[in-house]
């Protein structure tokens, strides 16, 4: 179905509602100003909104609101976010996408909240053009493909090439691991989960979630040029083919673990 | 050390022979004397005076009375001057009696003129034997000095081998990862590796309390920074709000650089690395900023190094000459066991007596073109400090054409090449 659409390249960028109402955002934040900021920012763009404080709060507003994304704290006392953001996936099974925020931008951090079923990770401080990008992203997403936590992939592999779906890493055949920036990776898992398939440029960029400030359909060709560079598919294009007036075409099998 | 082992065992060994070789020479001569004037006086007292003498002093002398001089070499016999005056002059009795006397390998022959008028040759079979002693003396000398030197190596190499594990160790103090001292060898040196490794404790302690009071620092101010920046991206006013976003801005490259020498320190693994990958993305972010950055070399290529540490320096390099020069260039090259990593720029370059300075954190070289350009000036101080942590050197060389160029040189540690199966 929703390959169908992209085939013909005729889906509308879906509006950041769900079931034609505003999606409603969940802000879990100690910090009151921060939880403020939050706020004021994703009402103006249209959101509707609702905070708490901690995660006792947090599990309250849950039972009486329909919740479409958390954005949650990693540092609270008392209970953390990757403690909050644990039990939800394990023990609620509940699929709600989890932006993680935190004032630690290392990439310890950023792999233990991803790893702990966080569907992405923003490190302090980030503009509001980062926020929105990647809350509309994360909605999109959720909306065309409800992740299913009940079995989150690990590993997705093509040829001799590794992805470590938790640690957000690319391997290479001899198992040097190569560098992607995050648009790059983004648009790289966009095209994996559809292989062999073509897929506009617009759907790609919806999927990648797209990071860049500034998005276009110029900025899908500069990113599949830098993808195809670090996966040495320069010169042949064979990995991804361009389907000329269309979009991209992924054309390796792919192994899911 | 052994040369003057070697030279007070000879020398005194010399000293010690030549002190008893005297002595015994002396005992030697005294002794013969006195046989030869016994012999004077006793010689004509009966008639077989010889034959008992020389049953009596066997076979120490020998001597024959004749009455004309015994040899025809009589006349030439003669002896160094200072065996017969030590001879003559230890028996004045003997003086009148013309002692002459030669060797004859170990033996000593010779005549004297009795006072009956007659001759008496004498020999004594072993006089210079005694001589023999010296080699003796010497072998004994060797042996103590062989053992002496044995036994010195060893406990030398006791010693030494902790002693260098120490060395080795201090060597390490002040990288990645405390070092373990295996402690073992002498007492003395047991204690010096554990008041070492001790200190180091006490080091290690100290430096973490403070990074860790900087770093919570940090990240202390990331949350009111976040705060800021989404409150200033509600400003109407478009000039205040770019105002404010360029103070906010500087601020966080300031807390982000202080984060990044920070970490410096942090242990982080080596692995096989696609280094042209990284490179590639740092100038790929660079021009996605507005920046002027481009990227010469190959598009792989792998080493065995710290992926994290590698992309914060180059990060600060091409930061670095973006934000003073207003553009980088990145090169990378590899020769058989090293990566070269070349960041050039077209800026003013800095001052050829700054380029040292310019390493330690904080420093800024302000110059008339790069006005308030933000940054902790720490961008190199911690280019520095990782090129270290990746076992490399940075150098910085003011360009003929005008300009910086950051020269990187990183040991390749070459991954071996697994061949995965197919």
């Amino acid at each position: 179905m929703f390959t169908q659409q992209i085939s013909n390249n005729s889906a509308p960028a879906p509006a950041p509602s769900v079931h034609n109402r505003p999606a409603t955002i969940l802000v879990v934040d100690d910090d009151a100003g921060m939880r403020a900021a939050l706020l004021k920012v994703l009402r103006a763009n249209g959101f509707h909104c609702l905070s708490a404080a901690d995660g006792y709060v947090m599990t309250e507003v849950m039972a009486e609101h329909p919740v479409d994304l958390i954005l949650l704290d990693v540092m609270m006392p008392g209970i953390s976010g990757f403690d909050l953001c644990r039990n939800l996936r394990q023990h609620d099974g509940n699929s709600i996408p989890v932006i993680m925020i935190s004032a630690r931008g290392d990439e310890a951090d950023k792999v233990t909240g991803l790893e702990l079923g966080a569907d992405d990770y923003l490190a302090k401080p980030f503009g509001d053009r980062e926020l929105l990008a990647r809350v509309r992203a994360m909605l999109r997403r959720s909306h065309i493909a409800p992740a299913s936590s009940a079995h989150r992939l690990r590993e997705l592999r093509f040829g001799d090439w590794t992805v470590d779906l938790p640690q957000r890493q690319l391997f290479a055949p001899s198992g040097a691991r190569v560098e992607l920036s995050g648009a790059e990776y983004d648009l790289m898992i966009a095209l994996l989960e559809n292989p062999q398939r073509v897929i506009g440029r617009e759907p790609l960029l919806e999927m990648s979630r797209s990071r860049l400030g500034v998005a276009s359909d110029r900025t899908i060709d500069v990113l599949i040029c830098r993808l195809r560079r670090k996966l040495g598919d320069d010169e042949r294009r064979e990995i991804i083919r361009t389907v000329r007036g269309v979009g991209y075409i992924f054309t390796m099998d792919v192994e899911r673990t | 050390m052994f040369a003057a082992i070697l030279l007070q065992f000879v020398g005194s060994e010399i000293i010690f022979t030549e002190v008893e070789e005297t002595r015994i020479e002396r005992g030697r001569s005294q002794r013969l004397a006195d046989w030869l004037l016994f012999a004077n006086e006793f010689i004509d007292t009966r008639p077989d005076a010889a034959a008992r003498m020389n049953a009596m002093w066997a076979p120490r002398l020998k001597v024959v009375q004749h009455d004309a001089p015994p040899t025809p070499e009589h006349e030439s016999l003669s002896l160094g001057p200072e065996i017969a005056q030590r001879v003559v002059a230890s028996q004045p009795g003997l003086a009148p009696l013309d002692f002459r006397a030669a060797r004859d390998g170990d033996a000593l022959h010779g005549t004297i003129r009795l006072s009956n008028g007659n001759w008496l040759s004498f020999r004594s079979e072993d006089y210079f034997r005694g001589y023999s002693l010296f080699y003796h003396y010497t072998a004994s000398a060797l042996l103590l000095l062989l053992s002496v030197v044995v036994l010195a190596l060893l406990f030398g190499r006791m010693i030494s081998r902790p002693l260098a594990h120490i060395a080795s160790a201090a060597e390490q103090v002040g990288r990645d990862t405390p070092v373990a001292l295996n402690t073992s060898g002498p007492r003395e040196v047991r204690q010096v590796a554990a008041a070492f490794d001790r200190m180091q404790t006490r080091l290690l302690d100290h430096v973490t309390e403070r990074v860790q009071s900087l770093a919570a620092m940090s990240h202390d101010l990331r949350t009111p920074l976040a705060r800021l920046r989404l409150n200033a991206s509600t400003v109407d006013e478009r000039e205040t709000r770019d105002a404010l976003e360029q103070d906010i801005a500087e601020m966080e490259a300031f807390v982000t650089s202080i984060l990044d020498f920070l970490r410096g320190d942090e242990p982080e693994q080596e692995q096989p690395v696609d280094i042209a990958s990284i490179a590639i993305t740092v100038i790929d972010d660079a021009r996605d900023a507005g920046d002027e950055a481009s990227y010469e070399g190959p598009d792989r290529l792998e080493a065995l190094t710290r992926p994290l540490k590698l992309k914060r320096l180059l990060r600060n390099i091409v930061q670095n000459g973006v934000r003073h020069a207003g553009g980088a260039h990145m090169t990378l090259l590899r020769d058989a066991d090293y990566v070269t990593i070349r960041v050039d720029d077209d800026g003013p370059g800095i001052p050829a007596d700054r380029i040292e300075a310019v390493f330690k954190p904080f420093t800024r070289v302000e110059t008339s073109r790069s006005r308030n350009t933000g940054g902790a000036g720490l961008g190199l101080t911690i280019a520095d400090q990782l090129s270290q942590r990746l076992g490399g050197k940075i150098t910085l060389t003011n360009r003929p054409g005008g300009g910086l160029s950051v020269l990187i040189r990183l040991p390749l540690n070459r991954p071996t090449v697994e061949n995965k199966s197919h």
